[in-house]
């Protein structure tokens, strides 16, 4: 498509792409010919209503699902013709997923579960364990190191999530509603720290969420209704929540 | 990754489903490695009951006659005169006989001997000892039957006792000199025996030796109750059967006689043992296989279980292999803990049964490696159904059961 090889530095880049459950009568069309590219470095937002399909196209996104038409590309790679193998080595390295509930493993501490997807990625143990405190350490949660899930908040163990998703070094960081099981406080902050990641490292960032304050801290908005893109647009200024504790974000818009 | 790790961490957790399930195959392993064990016991210590006394011996008794004639049958009856009890076949071996083994001598046939059963009571100052039986036999059964003498020796006049017999006669007093009563005749002690093991179904230590003539006369018999001959080796037994066969078809042309080895003894009593333990363990394995299906069953369950557990492991990167190699490892593991316990329990069982029957029985390395094996290849077989579903499930399926 001429708007894939226009984009110079495209990550993401999606045609016609389509999701059926079921098949017959029964069959739903989660999502129907979605066409969509996201470029490095970008903080996209995924909106939309309930059922409509976000985590449908989150899924296939971070291969955790295969689509039934159309294709998909990562970082100029046909991610739909990989063997499992293949696949499996992307979800460790190059793809992080932060989902809604706490997927922390439950027996392993917070340590063992950074660690983990870079075990699974063959990585020696030493260069393993430092990348896995460089990370806690980024997101504020070095302390819990030797934590276990169930001795730790929820944002605590959210934010052990997502260090453990940014700790292999991903090209993109996908975050299915990350805040949805959190108070406010512990909220904003994760957004926090992906707003940080986004800023500091350069991590492409797709979040789903409800909530429009979330949204707020990205600079694309994409938004979904019954397996259709209805609207995608740049929001260029992105506007501050002042409730007196969001953190000022420096001028950044116009990165696209 | 440390995929035992992850399986003990797991089974651990679990540890009262993890026992439940590890029961089946420990009751099977249980079961299989003890009737295996105790049936090698039993070979065992029948073989070394015969190899101890009489690989080389060769027994003569008397049977029906091979051919048609019936003349040897007819002469037996009328000498033994039905008072032999031990036999449906009246003997009709005779000391003549025995001299013929004896006598050109043979190159296989070191010696021979031959025994005759004296059906009565023998007594000490008016004590009777019920447990004891008389035989007749010649000088050389002793050597033969691998008893040696306490003291003294056995005479032509005299008689001998056993070990325990002499005990329970004469307590700590020498009982050379002494006189014991047989059927009504006083007959000096001129040995004692020492204490001795035996071929199978004789008892030394509580038996009286007369010698074979007065046994016989005893008795009332003309003829001997067996015949017991020594090969020179025991590779030379078949020679000797030979040759005791044609000095002996020569006397009783009928064939009313009968050679057995000890070795053809030992045979059957073997085989028959053998045939019995592996029905048994046969038996017991089919508890092990449905021990397999328990732990294939509760496998099943964990997996189901664990769905969120597989999905993350998935999006983390885990590749299909691993999570294989991860449950896999769980369910062999859980089998080998069962197999372990069982063999455990078994070697205590063993052990006690041993005890009790009073054969020395412990477990083989045989049973051991057997049932170690055959566990894990029970966990191997019985997870790999579990373990490839949940390597195969996509992550978005895993995760989405919350
Ligand atoms: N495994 C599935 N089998 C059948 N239908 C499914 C499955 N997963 C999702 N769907 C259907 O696909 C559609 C899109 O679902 P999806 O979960 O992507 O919605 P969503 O936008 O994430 O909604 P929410 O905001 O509630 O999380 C819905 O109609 C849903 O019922
Ligand atoms: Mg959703």
């Amino acid at each position: 498509m001429a708007l894939a090889e226009s984009k110079v530095d495209g990550l993401i880049d999606v045609q016609g792409l389509g999701r059926r459950y079921g098949e017959g009568e029964a069959a739903v069309d989660a999502l129907v010919d979605v066409n969509l590219s996201i470029a490095r470095g970008e903080m996209v937002a995924l909106m939309g209503p309930s059922g409509s399909g976000k985590s449908t196209l989150m899924n296939i996104l971070g291969l955790f699902d295969r689509a039934t038409s159309g294709s998909y590309a990562l970082a100029g790679t046909d991610m739909l013709r990989l063997s499992a193998k293949a696949q499996a080595e992307f979800r460790g390295r190059r793809i992080a997923f932060v989902f809604q509930g706490i997927h922390l493993l439950p027996r392993l501490t917070a340590l063992a579960n950074v660690e983990l997807p870079m075990a699974y990625a063959r990585m020696p143990k030493d260069s393993r364990i430092r990348a896995a405190r460089e990370a806690l350490a980024l997101l504020g949660v070095e302390s819990l190191a030797n934590r276990y899930p169930s001795q730790m908040s929820g944002g605590q163990a959210q934010r052990v999530a997502i260090a453990r998703a940014i700790a292999p070094g991903p090209d993109l960081l996908l975050a299915d509603e990350p805040t949805g099981a959190l108070d406010r406080k512990s909220g904003r902050l994760v957004l926090q720290a992906f707003q940080n990641l986004h800023d500091q490292i350069g991590v492409t960032v797709v979040i789903v969420t409800h909530d429009p304050l979330v949204a707020q801290h990205a600079e694309r908005l994409i938004e979904l209704e019954d397996g259709h893109v209805i609207d995608d647009r740049i929001v260029r200024d992105r506007i501050i929540v002042d409730d007196g504790h969001d953190s000022h974000l420096g001028p950044d818009g116009g990165s696209k | 990754m440390n995929a035992l790790g992850i399986a003990w961490d797991s089974i651990w957790h679990h540890r009262t489903r993890s026992f439940l399930t590890a029961l089946g195959i420990v009751i099977g392993v249980f079961a299989v490695v003890t009737l295996t064990s105790l049936g090698g016991a039993v070979k065992t210590y029948v073989n070394s009951k015969f190899s101890g006394v009489g690989a080389n011996l060769i027994t003569v008794v008397a049977s029906l006659p091979r051919s048609g004639s019936h003349h040897g049958f007819g002469h037996g009856f009328g000498h033994g005169g039905g008072r032999n009890a031990f036999f449906s076949v009246p003997s009709t071996l005779t000391p003549a006989d025995l001299n013929a083994l004896l006598h050109p001598h043979q190159p296989a046939i070191a010696t021979a001997t031959a025994t005759i059963a004296v059906p009565d009571l023998i007594s000490h100052a008016g004590s009777i000892d019920n447990n004891a039986s008389i035989l007749g036999v010649t000088a050389p059964y002793f050597g033969m039957q691998n008893v040696s003498f306490e003291k003294g020796r056995f005479t032509p006049t005299g008689i001998v006792l056993g070990s325990s017999l002499a005990k329970s006669f004469f307590g700590k007093t020498d009982p050379i000199g002494k006189t014991v009563k047989v059927a009504d005749t006083a007959y000096p002690v001129t040995g004692v025996l020492k204490s001795a093991q035996g071929a199978p179904g004789t008892d030394p230590d509580e038996t009286a030796y007369l010698p074979l003539q007065t046994a016989m006369a005893l008795s009332h018999q003309s003829t001997v109750t067996d015949m017991v001959i020594s090969a020179k080796t025991a590779q030379l037994v078949p020679k000797a059967v030979k040759e005791a066969t044609a000095i002996l078809l020569k006397r009783h042309p009928s064939h009313n006689f009968k050679i057995e080895t000890a070795q053809e003894i030992l045979s059957t009593v073997t085989s028959t043992t053998s045939v019995i333990t592996d029905f048994l363990a046969g038996i017991a394995g089919i508890s092990l296989l449905v021990g397999g299906i328990g732990i294939m069953n509760i496998m099943l369950v964990t997996v189901s279980e664990r769905f969120r557990e597989i999905g993350v492991r998935k999006a983390l990167g885990a590749r299909d292999g691993d999570i294989l190699v991860q449950f896999l490892s769980e369910s062999i593991l859980l089998a080998f803990i069962g197999g372990f316990l069982g063999t455990v329990l078994a070697g205590i069982a063993t052990a006690v049964v041993g005890k009790a029957v009073g054969i020395p029985a412990a477990l083989t390395t045989q049973s051991v490696v057997v049932a170690v094996v055959f566990s894990i290849a029970v966990g191997a077989v019985f997870g790999v159904l579990p373990a490839m579903r949940a390597a195969r499930l996509m992550p978005a399926e895993a995760l989405r059961t919350d």
